[in-house]
């Protein structure tokens, strides 16, 4: 198998799926966010967001966290040190498999 | 290329501006220095002494207007947006990264200083806001393309077309700059408007019913 394909193989397809890319990515940028801005620039329903982050939730990249903001509930949702070293990584890993098919 | 990650890390530096409302305080921050440079030519225009007004007064005003509007800007948008498209907690930058965005301030305003005493030597008086002006829009358009805003160069067009005016009426003394930030500021505020009515318009509040799942 040509290296490039091993390369890709190798992705960390928890994220290479492209919504929870979308979630790891806004996730990346911010300190947290909550569920209602994920919804907003996602695009995506509140059923498959929430499907998305308890993937994401059970391999311990997001901690999500349960509050009220006055009367309404609010979930907070915050990329964990091991969801920002994957997406680094994986970002990485996307870099260089990008510049050897541009050379090849 | 296009590059969707990046465009998707970009998004929430863009989303402090989704509603306008940082535009209009800040534009109001700008009107208010425009201002004081209004109340210095009034001064001046009454044969007051004006130094301890412009060396200290006038900074004072500004950095308290400024952390005025700070917290204005929470407030509004704890009331405005977060209710309507979602909470964002912007990363920490620490002590360090404070300073050094504080240091990064200060090198830009002395360098700014230090380069219109230079150009004031060799220029007509005249020309000076005009000069002002470009530099504002060079750096009206640097905060476009970081954030990916286009709407921006069209106040830092109307920015350097104020100072070309400006150049050509020449009012003298304080007036260029009183006039330079009060409009600036106003273009800010206006583009804040325009936003914000957009924003409005096209977004409501969350409910009980249908807070997140």
């Amino acid at each position: 198998m040509p290296d490039e394909l091993i390369d890709l193989a190798d992705v960390d397809r928890l994220i290479h799926e492209p919504a929870r890319l979308m979630i790891v990515s806004l996730l990346y940028a911010v300190e947290k966010a909550d569920f209602l801005y994920l919804l907003h620039e996602t695009g995506l329903t509140k059923g498959n967001l929430s499907a998305h982050l308890s993937k994401l939730e059970a391999a311990n990249y997001v901690y999500i966290q349960k509050t009220f903001q006055g009367k309404i509930p609010q979930t907070l949702i915050s990329l964990s040190p091991t969801g920002r070293e994957a997406f680094e990584s994986y970002r990485e890993q996307l870099k260089k498999l990008v510049n050897r098919i541009s050379r090849a | 290329m296009r590059d969707p990650i990046l465009e998707n890390l970009n998004k929430p530096k863009q989303y402090w501006y989704i509603d306008g409302l940082a535009e209009i305080v800040g534009g109001g921050v700008i009107l208010i220095l425009g201002i004081t440079f209004l109340l210095g030519a009034l001064v001046e225009s009454r044969g007051f002494d004006q130094s301890w007004y412009f060396s200290v007064g006038q900074f004072i005003l500004v950095i308290l207007f400024a952390w005025g509007s700070k917290i204005l800007l929470r407030h509004l948008k704890t009331r405005i947006t977060y209710p309507r498209t979602g909470y964002v907690e912007y990363r920490n930058r620490g002590v360090s990264g404070r300073w050094s965005r504080a240091l990064l301030a200060f090198i830009i305003a002395f360098s700014f200083s230090a380069l219109m005493g230079i150009v004031g030597k060799y220029i007509p008086e005249r020309y000076e806001p005009m000069i002002m002006s470009l530099i504002l829009a060079l750096l009206v358009c640097y905060l476009a393309m970081f954030i990916g805003l286009p709407r921006f160069y069209l106040i830092a067009a109307a920015t350097f077309l104020t100072g070309i005016g400006l150049a050509y009426i020449n009012p003298g003394g304080n007036w260029p700059y009183a006039w330079l930030f009060c409009l600036e500021g106003s273009f800010w505020i206006v583009s804040g408007v325009f936003v914000l009515r957009r924003y409005l318009k096209h977004t409501r509040p969350i409910s009980e019913e249908d807070a997140d799942a």
